[in-house]
């Protein structure tokens, strides 16, 4: 069974049409980039698969269930999760308090009123795991607002990762970390995503970290797909070219 | 149906509407344009209303347009006064989270309200010769103060000024482009430091003068400000914060029900306004008309 | 040999109190204080015993109070209204009932005020900030009104009396005996709201709530159901409230709807903004601090509200943090 089934979706904002009639099927495990120039319709559909906002027409099926009456809430139980464009953190809190909430959250714990929090050893030790892959660890006592750009990135990304995800959503995960970062930041993730066989969609603009990462590649423009294919293809498609203007 | 009735409670909702409009189209643009909910508003319309009676009282057996320059200049007055608030108080809780600028408007408040009463005292005041110099007119057949027909008539015309001012100039313009996003107004070269204490004080003067227009109908009290600030907040909460026009609305209907409750049940009348924001919150969490903005 | 053993005992137990966690310190500290002052009652007078035992009232409705405003962002400007019908279910039940027990007014108070709670919270969880507050006073209000006008039921501003009533179905011959041992009934409960509510702060639940209170749309994006839990967290606040105000009315005798207008509401917030709403006792030091102003400084100058706002202004200026947290910063800076 494929994992994630997209058949005509379409949203319109006003008169712009954001995601135009697109379809798609993608099977467990994969790891599969979008890429398109802006305004391209890309985020929208990250938005509509995580459920941040509703289609217009269509069908979304995760793991063979329609997903349309699904809020973000329900989404995520059943193992979507995403990271933002512009990251998203608990920035009062400490960067090990993000990861541990998100944890606590997933093991619907975040009801225990007779409990401590710190106590929970179990979920301390998995929250310094998962900073550890992210190379966040020396950072963990900081508040997630004082962390540079490239880290709150990371802590989104990890964020949403803690959360146990079966497919995830990762909007622009490399954008703002500094280019000598980005391999080692890539490789974590991926590495990551491999062992535990999570399906990734992965928006980017970085052409060097969508062919070095992903097995398949969907070309957006103007809310619809021109081109779903491998990259060594995808390299050789003229329209592709065209559109992305010799990246 | 008496037509006398009809034109009554007609002219009533008009009165109760300028009073109302005011004070919330000063909250709204305050809040529009600087984000503040001001919880002070109404001690700035008791300050309003107490610094009008006191300039009355200096002048006895004068021309009636010699007390309507009176309450241009005691709003002015008021409206001064709040120039130099924003800069000194309000300024440094920007930055704060917003449960401390009500904290601090709120605490104004109590301060301004306890120098009215230091300098004023505690017993009411009350002026009501402009009212009987200006007399009756009999309009089909009711009589109705000639005063009130005046505070309709100055209010509606500082609301089309109002209007021009901010939908046909340039420094309107201005205002609007700071009340949608102050860091895109900043980054357009608009100087925020000199705008937002005279956006300030523009409200702060139609709030003195919406306190200033009541003397001739209630007894000047320490206590009228408590209830119009409620009334105020009930009205905007209602139309939704932020909306000119949702204030206008606002004021309208619960003018038209206030003008209603004067003559048929006097008694309920102001818990009836919390009854109705009660209501209108729980079924229209955001207000008739609005949304609330978060400031990134 | 034994008196080794024994020192060695003592110094382990005070090796484990200072490597405990922050939290199960929290509730020692709780119980100490309230060791603390149920040894020194006998001791302060019948004056004192009264202005502690108030303090400790408000104390429980500014805890509640502050679990709305200092862990999720909520300016509550009603909370006088909830208070209120602690107050006036306790003084109507046993007036119109006949009822003398005071556990069974106490339990007969937080049921109706309960239902009461479970309804509004359910809308006033829809709300945030602004529109919150403004529900809040408006409820207040009407309560307030309600008190005012159905004097016929309430006694209106004329008041209730609140009669002698009994503990433990002890009856006590005079209002001091009866205030002499009220004073531990309050203390206990306070060690018990105080206990609760320092576990519910520190639990993942109130972890969550904090995260709600940064970020309400990343706290959904992370599975939390706020308004859920915004409405847990409501109900506790309230039920906090009706119980300081059931207890009020014994301990002053007398009630009466002025002592549940928005000024009230306003103290609340006052004392707890004094006292530090970051902080878990700051509505606790606050409410003390309160208490002993209301007291004073009516015969220094009828001014009590400028004070108020004055103090309010400058602590907002420069002591966001409130009393507890400045004294925490100076011991930072050692």
């Amino acid at each position: 069974m494929d994992i994630l089934e997209v058949k005509e979706l379409k949203k319109s904002f006003g008169e712009l049409i954001a995601v135009n009639k697109v379809s798609f099927n993608i099977k467990e495990g994969e790891v599969v980039a979008i890429i398109g120039p802006n305004g391209a319709g890309k985020t929208t559909l990250i938005n509509l698969i995580s459920r941040w906002i509703k289609e217009d027409e269509g069908i979304i099926k995760f793991l063979g269930k329609d997903i349309k009456y699904a809020g973000p809430i329900q989404a995520l139980e059943m193992g979507i999760a995403r990271s933002f464009q512009i990251p998203r953190v608990f920035g009062k809190m400490s960067v090990l308090d993000n990861i541990r909430l998100a944890i606590t959250s997933k093991e619907k714990k975040s009801k225990k009123i007779l409990s401590f929090f710190e106590s929970d050893k179990n979920i301390k030790e998995r929250a310094i795991e998962i900073l550890e892959k992210f190379n966040l660890l020396e950072k963990m006592n900081l508040f997630a607002d004082e962390l540079p750009h490239g880290d709150r990135k990371l802590l989104d990304v990890a964020i949403a990762f803690s959360l146990n995800p079966k497919l995830l959503l990762l909007d622009e995960p490399t954008s703002g970390v500094s280019a000598a970062e980005k391999t080692r930041v890539m490789n974590r993730i991926i590495d990551t995503i491999r062992k535990e066989n999570i399906t990734t969609i992965l928006v980017e603009h970085d052409m060097d970290v969508v062919f070095e990462y992903s097995s398949r590649i969907l070309v957006m423009n103007e809310g619809k797909i021109i081109a779903d294919d491998t990259p060594e293809r995808i390299l050789n498609n003229d329209l592709v070219k065209q559109i992305m203007g010799g990246k | 149906m008496n037509v006398g009735i009809l034109i009554s409670i007609f002219f009533n909702t008009l009165l109760f509407f300028s009073i109302l409009i005011s004070i919330t189209i000063g909250l709204s643009l305050i809040f529009g344009v600087l984000g503040i909910l001001n919880l002070a508003h109404g001690a700035f319309y008791t300050l309003g209303a107490y610094v009008a009676i006191s300039l009355f009282s200096y002048f006895t057996n004068v021309p009636p347009i010699i007390y309507y320059i009176l309450f241009f200049i005691a709003s002015i007055i008021v409206g001064i006064i709040g120039m130099w608030v924003e800069p000194t108080l309000l300024r440094r809780v920007y930055k704060l989270p917003d449960e401390y600028q009500l904290l601090l408007t709120f605490s104004l408040s109590l301060v301004i309200l306890d120098i009215i009463r230091y300098f004023w005292g505690v017993m009411p005041y009350y002026h009501y010769e402009f009212f009987a110099m200006l007399g009756n007119s009999e309009i089909a057949g009711t009589i109705y103060p000639n005063y009130y027909l005046i505070a309709i008539a100055t209010v509606i015309l500082l609301l089309i000024l109002l209007y021009f001012l901010l939908f046909k100039t340039k420094i309107g313009l201005l205002i609007r482009a700071a009340s949608m996003d102050k860091e895109m107004a900043i980054s357009l070269g608009i100087n925020v430091k000199t705008l937002y204490p005279l956006v300030f004080a523009l409200g702060i003067f139609l709030c003195a003068m919406g306190g200033a227009l009541a003397i001739p109908y209630s007894a000047i009290t320490l206590g009228i400000g408590s209830e119009v600030t409620a009334i105020a907040f009930a009205i905007t909460a209602m139309g939704g914060l932020g909306s000119l026009k949702g204030a206008i609305l606002g004021s309208l209907i619960v003018g038209f029900v206030r003008a209603l409750g004067v003559f048929y049940f006097p008694e309920i009348e102001l818990v009836v306004i919390y009854i109705l924001m009660f209501i209108i919150l729980s079924i229209k969490p955001y207000g008739l008309c609005g949304r609330y903005e978060r400031r990134v | 040999m034994v008196y080794v053993v024994d020192m060695k005992e003592g110094y382990n137990i005070m090796k484990r109190i200072t490597l405990m966690e922050k939290e199960r310190k929290g509730i020692l500290y709780i119980v100490l204080f309230t060791i603390i002052l149920a040894i020194i009652h006998p001791f302060i007078g019948p004056y004192w015993s009264f202005i502690v035992a108030y303090g400790l009232i408000i104390s429980i409705v500014g805890l509640g109070f502050n679990l709305l405003l200092g862990y999720n962002g909520l300016l509550s400007f009603g909370h006088a209204g909830i208070f209120g019908i602690g107050m006036y279910t306790l003084g109507l039940c046993s007036k119109y009932f006949n009822i003398r027990s005071l556990e069974i007014l106490i339990s007969l108070s937080i049921a109706v005020g309960l239902i009461i709670i479970i309804g509004l919270g359910y809308v006033a969880s829809k709300l945030i900030i602004v529109y919150f507050a403004l529900f809040m006073l408006s409820f207040g209000q009407i309560i307030f009104a309600l008190t005012y006008k159905l004097y016929g039921i309430t006694g209106g501003s004329d008041g209730l009396s609140i009669p002698l009533l009994t503990i433990l179905n002890i009856n006590f011959n005079s209002r001091i005996d009866f205030l002499y041992c009220y004073y531990y009934f309050v203390l206990l409960i306070f060690t018990i709201c105080t206990i609760f509510m320092w576990i519910l702060v520190n639990s993942p639940f109130g972890k969550t709530l904090q995260a709600i209170k940064v970020d309400d749309i990343r706290a959904t994006y992370i599975g939390v159901p706020v308004r859920k839990y915004r409405y847990i967290a409501f109900i506790i606040s309230t039920l906090y409230a009706v119980i300081s105000g059931a207890l009020y009315g014994p301990l002053n005798g007398f009630i009466y709807p002025e002592l549940i207008s928005h000024v009230f509401s306003g103290e609340i917030v006052y004392l707890t903004l004094l006292g530090g709403m970051n902080y878990f006792a700051g509505p606790i030091v606050g409410s003390f601090i309160y208490t002993i102003l209301k007291v004073y400084i009516p015969t220094i100058t009828e001014y009590w509200q400028f004070i108020m706002g004055a103090t309010l202004i400058i602590m907002i200026l420069l002591f966001p943090g409130g009393i507890v947290g400045w004294i925490y910063s100076k011991f930072k800076k050692r």
